[in-house]
């Protein structure tokens, strides 16, 4: 009845390069974003992470199992105390309540920091990837703020990675980075 | 010298709207004397033979031929045309002696009634005459107005006939009445026959007629010759080889009256019988109508309506079968550009598809391809012919589907030519239409000039009528299985790679489209695209589609988690929370409220609004061509083992169940203990009826709400019901879980034997199973019981929509002749045709419906505008404002723009503004107070990271504001309504289309159980009929202590009647010798625990007050305050005991306290469990006592009685229930209509100062055309009565422009183009003359 619309992803799972494709598209055309087009991040010398930290997996699904190649994860981080709500696809990146993980957010890709031009090119550069097991592209589309516990007011981030949805909440001070529509690429490694 | 008038020149000869030469501006009705008769006739009629015997057409007979030609074969002796030429001319017969017309007969009567028998002038006085006449040759009084004061006459003619000042009393035939009063005098019966009335009318004065409304001269109401109508449009046909021939009926009936004449003539001659004349008179009765309504109709003057305009090319497109295209065709004119493929499609001829049929020369002669030789024909083709060619791809056609119930039910497509024998069409568009593809008929219509294909287009385009007007939501959407396509591929776990991802793209478009493949969302360990980056790719499939879809709607899976009381908004677990930013699909799983039909704020609204149709249109079009493709591939199908239930719902279903038995078998034994505690209102048995009701309804639901748990996310039903494209969580309960109970007129099962539903069941039992409750589902299979009470359900459903669509059909119809001419002016008033005012400014603001983009008819959704204009128009480092400054700046913009041309906007909408912008800086006031910011002065951005987070989370920036107010208002601007919109017809479909979908629930609780309020049709048919009386009259009184249930109890026993015999402890008769009597005890613990007040001197007033029993105070004697002593009036004492037990059976019924016409009253309580509110639910009538009662806040207190509000309260109010009642009733059916329907209507039945139903004597009352009347109901009556008044009708409305062939006044007929035709200076090629 509902065949897998997926080819088995068995053989491939491993496979860590991505394939060697040219980039389609081999006139220059304007960035897929052309407007509104996300404010440039002032300039910098260094690679600079909008966030790093390492996360302890609490829970899977905590509303319950709904999707079966995708959980929730329910995490938090030891070193700014964040908690952290995030959609996985556990099909190809499995985790499990109790896994430690570094997870960085940055803007690009690019180890030297140019900015991301929008455009996905999958030429054999080295680049910040290289270091993790799973990375994701999306966007920041909304910051809110949460006071509701009555304790110290907490900023929340929210950003979706096609549909794969990011929640942190933390301090205040952890935010200060973030802008609203940005470009993020969130990048795991189980440590 | 005048010179003659120079013609405009012009490159192209500019379109005129041909009027003829002469255009009809109003019509006279009166009556034809016999004189005009005769003038117009050709011929005299008296021979009753039709044939001599060499069949030819006698001369003087009904078929002479001076009257036109009978039958092909023959030739009008008149004008010498030919049966196809000439239309007739009539004739005439004279009567032998004169004959009341039917039509008129009630006229006659009037007229007699109010002269003199002998003298023939009007029995008034002098003075009266004269005031009359001053009244009835006032100008101004309209002739509506008249009648009514003829009537008024009439009643005094009849005293005056009474107190018989004027001798000798004479009788009109059939006045049984005043052949009764006319005893005394036995002479004074006197028969009036048509002779002596004709010679009475003749004697009357010209100044008599005008008094009592007549047109014209009275004996024209009195035949005298009869008008022969013309051969040709009663033919004659030849039979049995040319010896016998059929005659048309009127030509039978002709031929029997004269027959009839002619023997009369003969005996008046020679002296005959006169009785046989009384006969005579029935004869004329079927000849009139048709005689009297034929020469009213001039016959000229019918023109075709076109009008012009430019167009622009739709995308829609309708498949038309090659059969179908050969057969019509499109005329079009051989131009340069245009021969070489004309010449093609000639050579083709009428039988090879892109070929032609006929080809029109420039001298109008008319060649059929399929007689001549073709090659020759497209070779000798010239610039100027006209070919009739085949429709081809890209011609415009008018699709349409019966019934026509409102606009977009027929629209205008393009056309392309596919094989096979079926139309087809998009999808998205069966909802306007209301198809579906179960051998569903549909029309095509081929508009035949260049102007009309452009008006078409123009107005009737499918992309210019994606919205309804009956409430802006979106009509033309996606359905079915787009829906469930979309619905799986934008799904959380859906993965495609590369090639995958790539293939689906490629399904968007017919590869005629640029994709811009965006980063994949998961880039290790493997590249990965999800679907909602496929949906994203086809909302703005690249970069220079300049498309920014910004929404948020809730799906029908969107669920807050159970113990949160926050709004997850997109982290909703069942990813029920669309987001569209920036045209990215950020989270959501999109469904009906998406994509579907109606939403006000779903994708493709969003797009209408934000972008224009073609934005959504093109956009439907890509998600219509991957639907298809994608589903086909993938697969969507539904088998026994998806209804399957599991073993868990099984023991569940088995739990639920048996436990609702038990506590309904409980209810039943309790009931017949009597140990039932009664709900408020309802005796034992209805409690009972209920509680049980309610049992079974939870079973159903606990069986349904396991049933939807349990279900796999694959099961193909769940996946339908969840996204909207088919079928509900009850529907598959029903087919899993349990069917339920069956409902028959909203009860349960009723008995059809005695005492029970079936004789499967013991008499009266009341169990579930007995009264209908299925606990079986479909997939189970019903048992023999269950299964008859399921047809009785069904049954009744049936029914329900065969008796519904008559019901509704004559309702629509009602509807649109009352509003079809009003329109909307040019000074933004709404107008009848004779330029009436109905409302000032449309809709009390002015705004198109069809336009709104807020809930209730707001303008504008402000939330989403808003968040667009965040989302596309980014802060970029910008400083935000603070509260203050952002104030400051909506005022600034609101005085600069009511300074501006466009006369600013409504208050109301300023207020809207206003307050959103008040909730904006509340949010961002919290913002800075939860980040420990100064909360209304706003820092440097950069200052410090709270700053920029701040402004991140809430921040305005000036130019955002600006964009924001800019969009705000001039999107206003383009909202308002056009002039010459016809805006009643709109109304009227409006209103009349959603009745056709309320189906069954014909009732409903107002607020407490037991208290039905009709609903459904019957109710608006009440509520436009403007009825009397109304089946469920309700007065909804709000109480001024309205939190104290103490006080509605007493408000309530103070209102709800009750009689002497339930407070009385006794009525007994006493027998004493001295003076028998009766006592009344009054049960003063009872009166006092229902706080009812009643003491014994109220129930003497009651009593002496009550109609019937005749007694005077000095007879009810007051003892204490409890008691009371009658004594019987009559001093005869042989009748005392009579009298006194007379009396004792009436004591009881007298009224004692409460409102007579009040049935009942139940409180209704509403709000928290700590917060109660409490108000008062009176079944009945007089609005004005109840609001006069103490205790009832009268200022809030409502009726549903629309005529005794306006009785009551006035016509203003009546208004304002109208629309509310309306309102109310469709939108407890899940209907929501714009108010500005209601309002318009509203105004039309209230606008004359009284409350006219939309019904045959309403409409009458509010139109003043005839002909529109008499195209409505009671045709021949309204003309009889219009020509026996002479009105002059004039052409200005609706149905009037129609009837006469000339183009309405409405729409783009409300203007016409003029140019000015100055005398153009002559070029002259000589010097001018020196002497002039």
């Amino acid at each position: 009845m509902w065949a897998p619309l997926l080819p088995p992803l068995s053989a491939t799972y491993t496979r860590t390069q991505p394939c060697k494709n040219p980039c389609q598209f081999s006139q220059p055309t304007p960035a897929f974003p052309s407007r509104p087009i996300t404010p440039p991040p002032p300039p910098r010398k260094m690679v600079e992470h909008l966030f790093e930290d390492i996360f302890t997996v609490t829970r899977l699904d905590p509303d319950g199992k709904k999707f079966d190649r995708v959980s929730r994860i329910e995490a938090r981080s030891e070193q700014f105390d964040m908690y952290m709500q995030l959609d996985v696809a556990t099909e190809v990146y499995p985790m499990r309540a109790g896994d430690r993980f570094t997870m960085v957010l940055a803007p690009t890709l690019n180890l030297d920091g140019t900015p991301d031009t929008g455009f996905y090119t999958q030429a054999g550069r080295k680049t910040l990837a290289d270091k993790f097991d799973y990375v994701m592209h999306g966007k920041l589309y909304k910051i809110s703020e949460d006071s509701s516990s009555g304790q110290a007011t907490k900023v929340e981030i929210y950003a979706s990675f096609g549909g794969l949805l990011m929640m942190l909440k933390g301090d205040p001070s952890s935010a200060a980075s973030f802008e609203l529509d940005q470009r993020l690429f969130l990048l795991i490694r189980k440590v | 010298m005048a010179r003659p008038e120079e013609k405009l020149r012009c490159t192209k000869e500019p379109f005129i709207e041909d009027v003829g030469t002469r255009r009809i501006k109003s019509i006279r009705f009166s009556m034809f004397s016999g004189n005009e008769v005769r003038q117009s006739a050709e011929v005299q009629v008296w021979n009753s033979r039709i044939y001599n015997h060499e069949m030819k057409p006698v001369p003087n007979g009904l078929l002479d031929t001076r009257m036109g030609a009978a039958n092909k074969l023959g030739e009008c002796s008149t004008c010498h045309g030919s049966f196809a030429e000439c239309p007739g001319h009539f004739g005439y017969l004279k009567l032998a002696l004169p004959v009341f017309n039917v039509g008129f007969f009630n006229c006659i009567l009037d007229v007699l009634k109010c002269i003199c028998k002998s003298c023939s002038r009007v029995l008034l006085m002098e003075k009266d005459r004269l005031e009359f006449l001053k009244k009835m040759r006032n100008p101004k009084a309209d002739p509506l107005h008249k009648s009514v004061a003829k009537k008024g006459r009439a009643g005094l003619i009849i005293l005056h006939d009474c107190s018989k000042t004027l001798d000798g009393s004479t009788e009109e035939l059939r006045d049984a009445l005043s052949h009764k009063k006319e005893k005394l005098s036995i002479s004074a019966v006197r028969m009036l026959d048509p002779a002596i009335v004709l010679s009475l009318f003749k004697r009357m004065t010209d100044e008599d007629c005008e008094l009592l409304n007549l047109g014209d001269r009275p004996e024209k109401l009195i035949v005298t010759e009869i008008a022969v109508p013309p051969v040709p449009i009663r033919p004659s046909v030849f039979v049995a080889g040319g010896r016998m021939s059929n005659e048309d009926s009127i030509t039978v009936i002709l031929k029997s009256i004269a027959n009839t004449n002619s023997i009369l003539k003969e005996n008046l001659q020679t002296g005959g019988q006169f009785m046989k004349i009384a006969g005579n008179t029935f004869n004329f009765k079927l000849l009139n109508i048709s005689t009297v309504t034929h020469p009213l109709f001039p016959s000229h003057n019918i023109e075709a309506l076109f009008s012009d305009s430019k167009g622009r090319q739709a995308d829609f497109v309708v498949a038309i079968p090659i059969l179908m295209a050969r057969v019509l065709t499109y005329p079009e004119r051989v131009s340069y550009y245009n021969i070489e493929k004309l010449r093609q499609c000639i050579r083709n001829g009428p039988h090879k598809h892109p070929g032609a049929n006929f080809i029109i020369q420039p001298d109008g002669t008319k060649l059929h391809l399929k007689y001549c030789d073709r090659r020759i024909a497209a070779r000798d083709l010239k610039y100027g012919c006209v070919v009739e060619r085949h429709l081809e791809d890209g011609d415009i056609v008018l699709f349409n589907r019966q019934p026509s119930l409102h606009r977009m039910s027929i629209m205008s497509h393009r056309a392309r030519i596919m094989p096979w024998r079926t139309l087809r069409f998009n999808e998205s568009v069966c909802n306007p239409y209301n198809a579906d593809f179960d051998g569903d008929e549909m029309n095509l219509h081929v508009p035949q000039t260049e102007e009309a294909r452009t008006e078409a287009l123009m107005l009737m385009g499918v992309q210019n009528n994606l919205c309804t007007p009956k409430n802006g939501e979106i009509l033309v959407a996606s359905t079915q299985d787009f829906l469930t396509s979309s619905f799986l591929v934008t799904r959380k776990d859906n993965f495609y790679d590369r090639s995958s991802f790539s293939l689906l793209c490629s399904y968007l478009g017919d590869a005629m489209e640029n994709i811009d493949l965006p980063t994949p969302a998961l880039i290790k360990p493997i590249e990965l695209w999800t679907g909602k980056q496929l949906f994203s790719v086809l909302v703005r499939p690249n970069a220079c589609t300049k498309v920014f879809l910004n929404l948020t709607v809730k799906e029908k899976i969107y669920k807050t988690p159970k113990g949160s009381t926050l709004e997850p908004e997109a982290m909703c677990p069942n990813d029920g929370f669309v987001y569209f930013r920036n045209s990215e699909l950020l989270s959501g799983q999109v469904g009906k409220a998406t994509l579907g039909n109606g939403n006000k704020d779903g994708m493709f609204s969003t797009l209408v609004r934000d972008y224009n149709s073609h934005a959504a249109a093109s956009c439907m079009n890509r998600l219509a061509k991957f639907s298809a493709r994608f589903i086909g591939n993938h697969g969507f199908s539904i088998g026994v083992d998806d209804v399957q239930p599991g073993e868990h719902l099984n023991q569940e279903k088995k739990m639920k169940i048996d436990g609702g038995y038990k506590d309904c078998h409980d209810l039943i034994a309790s009931y017949s203990k009597g140990a039932l505690r009664l709900q408020p209102g309802c005796n034992a048995a209805q409690t009972l009826e209920q509680s049980i009701t309610r049992v079974l309804n939870e079973i159903r639901e606990e069986a349904g709400k396991v049933c939807m748990n349990t279900l796999h996310w694959r099961n193909s039903p769940l996946i339908m019901s969840q996204c909207g494209s088919k079928g509900s969580p009850i529907n598959i309960s029903q087919m899993v879980a349990c069917v339920g109970q069956q409902s028959v007129g909203g009860r349960r099962a009723p008995n059809g034997f005695i005492d029970r539903t079936l004789p499967h069941f013991p008499i009266n039992s009341k169990t579930p199973a007995a009264k209908g409750f299925v606990a079986n589902s479909f997939y189970t299979g019903l048992t023999a019981t269950e299964f008859f009470f399921h047809t009785m359900g069904g049954r009744e459903g049936l029914v329900d929509t065969a008796v519904k669509t008559a019901e509704t059909g004559y309702m629509s119809r009602r509807l649109m002749k009352g509003l079809e001419d009003l329109s909307v002016f040019y000074d933004q008033t709404v107008r009848n045709a004779s330029g009436g005012i109905v409302q000032f400014l449309y809709g009390d603001d002015g705004m198109d419906p069809a336009k709104m983009e807020g809930k209730d008819g707001k303008p504008l959704n402000l939330d989403q505008l808003f968040m667009k204009v965040m989302a596309t128009c980014p802060q970029r480092g910008q400083n935000t404002l603070s509260p203050g400054e952002i104030l400051q700046i909506l005022n600034d913009k609101l005085s600069e723009h009511d300074a501006s041309s466009d006369d600013g906007c409504s208050e109301k909408f300023k207020q809207l503004l206003t307050y959103f912008l008040e909730d904006r800086i509340k949010l961002l006031k919290s913002t800075r107070r939860a980040l420990l910011l100064d909360e209304d002065h706003v820092g440097e951005r950069h200052s410090s990271f709270e700053e920029s987070i701040a402004a991140n989370i809430s921040g305005i920036s000036v130019k955002q504001l600006q964009v924001f107010l800019d969009t705000c208002l001039s999107r206003y601007h383009l909202k308002k309504i056009e002039a010459g919109a016809s805006i009643g017809a709109i109304g009227a479909q409006s209103i009349g289309e959603p009745g056709t979908q309320m189906t069954l629930k014909t009732f409903h609780f107002a607020g407490v159980a037991s208290m039905n309020v009709t609903l459904g049709v019957p109710r608006i048919k009440e509520i436009i009929n403007a009825a009397k009386k109304i089946s469920t009259p309700i007065i909804t009184a709000e109480l001024l202590s309205e939190k104290d249930v103490l006080s509605a109890r007493i408000v309530k026993g103070s209102m709800e009647k009750a009689v002497l015999g339930e407070v009385a402890e006794a009525i007994k008769i006493v027998l004493k010798s001295s003076q028998p009597n009766l006592v009344v005890k009054l049960d003063m613990q009872r009166i006092e625990a229902l706080h009812m007040g009643i003491s014994a001197d109220s129930v003497q007033l009651s009593i002496l007050n009550h109609p019937k029993i005749k007694l005077k105070s000095e007879h009810v004697r007051v003892i204490d305050k409890s008691k009371l002593r009658i004594y019987p009036a009559g001093i005869d004492k042989s009748k005392l005991l009579y009298e006194l037990h007379h009396l004792k059976s009436m004591l009881p019924k007298v009224i004692v306290k409460g409102i007579p016409t009040v049935e009942r009253a139940v409180i209704s309580e509403t709000g928290e469990e700590n917060d109660k509110r409490y108000k008062l639910l009176v079944e009945g009538t007089n609005l004005l006592a109840v609001m006069g009662t103490p205790g009832v806040d009268a200022m809030k207190t409502k009726s549903n009685h629309i005529m005794e509000v306006n009785r009551t309260l006035g016509i203003e109010a009546a208004r304002r229930s109208i629309i509310d009642e309306i309102q109310y009733t469709m939108k407890s059916h899940g209907m929501n209509i714009d108010s500005r329907h209601m309002m318009l209507l509203a105004d039309l039945m209230t606008y004359k100062g009284e409350i006219l139903g939309i019904t045959r004597y309403g409409i009458a009352k509010m139109k003043s055309s005839v002909l529109m009347l008499a195209s409505f109901e009671k045709t021949a009556e309204h003309l009889f009565n219009a020509s026996y008044s002479g009105r002059e009708d004039q052409i200005e409305g609706v149905s009037e422009c129609i009837i006469m062939g000339i183009p309405m006044q409405l729409g783009t007929g409300i203007l016409k183009v003029r140019q000015r035709l100055d005398h153009l200076p002559e070029f002259k090629y000589q010097p001018d003359p020196i002497l002039a």
